[in-house]
């Protein structure tokens, strides 16, 4: 499935930009190690951006964001190259250098304070500018301005939407203290959100982003709470509230796609069932009804459709059943355990786990042809959670014996790492919606 | 015996003058007396009915005859408390030593009962026979002493799903309650709470580190 032959094409550390302008910042290192196999790629050219102070970081920002897709090919220019908006006579000579994607653009310090970026996309060979764009914003939301570049070069040349400004959540456990943090999804500015002396597991993005759902202990109960986020700022905007709670151990949130409401897993007298709860009156509805183990709800995207982890044949497979009226089908044959199920935004794939051959690892599950395609290849490959446009999968791993968090495409030909301030164990992965334009 | 003489007449002379406050003050005088500690409010009441002459001899005949009944009824009444407060008192003595059973029954070393960790196989929430004996020794001390309460708490080991092995957790602890229900256990004895894969025993990734995760605790609570 992959080529034995993995390129490291950058090794990037980074460190956490200016902490002290935020407060509850995590001050981490993030590591993201790029591994992609050779494809057919999108050959690209961005030039470093005009101007002076963070200019050069723009660009910077933007070719690793397409780079870390996996589907493009960076080309660099060494010299010869203009900066300067493109003239109908330039095409030509871009052409010679063989260059079919070209981004050219400008950076500012403005007067008022904020700052400037304006970019263009060129169609070397078509000779046609495919896209031009400038933003005006704090000097705080640099990496966001860059970020919103690359998503526009990435919609104009994939068809899909970018997910360069979206949001992940994940839990840093330490030995007597799990964090809840959101970070960009390129592990910069990682802030904490919650923390407890208590597990914290299954973070679960609201549709709107406007909310975290998780599982902590309470009373040595797990007990879902949901707390109120600002999405685009990272910041928390309130404290987690308990919901329910309901008699017996609350756990593995999800979401409905209209934000109303939770599927979870009560278990209670020796078993475990899912149950759709109401947000706005706490009241719940039963959807599966046996004595068997079941768990970790999904709503489809339409919300008719739920899929789940049971095993009710005495090992853990995946199940799927409507919501309203309850019709559970099997999904999962293939291999011993199955588990961790995550609809896909378009409802053609669920993310899995995978056991077999000693191995747990994150594969997908394809709805109309039923074949588990399996993507990674570490031991103990957890908690798959798909990026809002479906192209990418973040999971729980390991390194050298602690948590880290690796990214697979969805065709399996993209592979990034993504590795904590040192010490930290990351686990538990939830990936954002797409930021409202 | 004298005593109790002693006390009839005490009681008549008292209640001569009869009114149920003096029947109260009487009662609280006879236990005073039947502990033989203070005559002196009896002696002194004797002397205040040889002084008195109100009442003619059939009257006072009836009124003696009832006071000897009513004496009689509060004699029997005492007796009966007084075995009451007796075997009370054995019943906290009792207690006490069961406590202390209890206690030495708990941590003895070598005893099955200090055993009290069960382990498991992979994605299993099987009792493996090996622990029979284990359950059984619990089983049977939580039927013996059914004022002890025990926590049971299921866990796994880290590899799978987090949220499957909550609920594998929390399905190992509830099959080793209902385990030590068969044998006698009252179900309101054992509050069961799993943490999954949450709360690791031993931090390594090792095989022989997960098999130690792998396990339902019973835990007493004080």
């Amino acid at each position: 499935m992959f080529s034995v032959f993995r390129t490291v094409n950058s090794l990037v550390t980074l460190v956490c930009l200016s902490t002290a302008l935020f407060s509850g910042a995590v001050c981490a290192q993030v590591e993201v190690e790029i591994i992609a196999d050779e494809g057919a790629k999108i050959p690209i050219t961005v030039l470093p951006f005009e101007g002076s102070g963070s200019a050069s970081l723009m660009s910077e920002i933007i070719s690793a964001d397409l780079l870390k897709t996996g589907l493009f090919a960076i080309q660099n220019i060494e010299k010869g190259w203009s900066r300067t908006k493109l003239t109908e006579s330039d095409y030509r000579g871009w052409d010679d250098r063989r260059v079919q994607n070209l981004v050219i653009g400008k950076f500012a310090e403005l007067d008022d304070g904020r700052i400037q970026g304006t970019f263009w996309l060129y169609d070397i060979p078509g000779e046609a500018m495919s896209v031009g764009y400038q933003i005006k914003d704090d000097p705080a939301q640099i990496r966001r301005m860059a970020h919103h570049f690359a998503d526009l070069i990435y919609e104009k040349l994939t068809g899909d939407k970018g997910i360069f400004r979206t949001k992940i959540a994940y839990v840093i456990r330490a030995k007597d203290q799990s964090t809840l943090v959101i970070a960009d999804s390129d592990g910069h500015n990682p802030r904490e959100v919650f923390s407890t002396s208590e597990p914290i597991l299954s973070p679960s993005w609201s549709p709107d982003g406007s909310q975290i759902a998780f599982v902590s202990f309470a009373n040595r109960k797990a007990a879902v709470h949901v707390v109120p986020v600002d999405y685009e700022r990272s910041r928390v905007t309130g404290k987690p509230k308990i919901i329910g709670p309901y008699p017996g151990s609350n756990s593995a949130p999800s979401w409905s796609p209209d934000g109303k409401s939770l599927a979870i897993a009560i278990s209670k007298d020796g078993k475990s069932n899912i149950f759709i709860v109401s947000l706005e009156d706490q009241t719940k509805r039963q959807i599966t009804n046996n004595r068997w183990i079941n768990t970790e709800p999904s709503f489809s995207s339409d919300g008719r459709n739920i899929v789940f982890t049971s095993d009710r044949t005495g090992r853990p497979q995946i199940y799927q059943t409507a919501v309203q009226a309850v019709s559970e089908v099997r999904l999962t044959y293939e291999g011993r355990y199955n588990a961790s199920p995550q609809f896909s935004p378009k409802d053609d794939f669920v993310a899995l786990i995978h056991y077999d051959e000693r191995k747990f690892n994150v594969g997908t599950l394809d709805m109309k042809s039923g074949v588990v395609q399996i993507l990674t290849n570490g031991s103990l490959d957890q908690s798959p959670s798909i990026s809002p446009n479906g192209k990418v999968i973040v999971y729980a791993s390991e390194a050298n014996g602690r948590g880290i968090l690796r990214f697979v495409s969805k065709n399996g030909r993209a592979k990034l790492r993504y590795v904590g301030p040192k010490g930290d164990d990351i686990r538990e992965p939830s990936w954002g919606p797409f930021i409202k334009d | 015996m004298n005593i109790k003489i002693l006390l009839v007449t005490g009681l008549i002379a008292v209640c001569v003058g009869c009114s149920s406050k003096t029947k109260m003050n009487a009662d609280i005088e006879q236990r005073d007396l039947f502990d033989g500690s203070d005559r002196r409010s009896f002696e002194q009441s004797a002397e205040l009915v040889e002084g008195s002459e109100v009442a003619s001899e059939a009257e006072l005949r009836a009124q003696q005859d009832e006071l000897k009944r009513e004496f009689e009824r509060e004699e029997q009444r005492l007796l009966e408390e007084r075995a009451k407060l007796d075997a009370e008192n054995a019943e906290k003595q009792e207690a006490m030593q069961r406590e202390t059973d209890i206690k030495e029954r708990l941590t003895q070393n070598d005893s099955l009962l200090s055993q009290r960790s069960i382990f498991y196989d992979f994605d299993s929430s099987v009792i493996k026979q090996e622990y029979r004996p284990l359950v059984e020794a619990h089983g049977n001390f939580l039927k013996q002493y059914p004022s002890v309460r025990i926590r049971i708490e299921g866990n796994c080991d880290d590899r799978g799903s987090r949220e499957y092995n909550l609920a594998l957790g929390q399905s190992r602890a509830e099959q080793l309650k209902q385990a030590l229900v068969r044998i006698g256990a009252r179900q309101d004895q054992i509050d069961v709470v799993s943490y999954g894969a949450e709360r690791p025993f031993a931090f390594g990734i090792d095989s022989d580190s997960r098999s130690k995760n792998r396990r339902s605790d019973l835990i007493y609570i004080d």
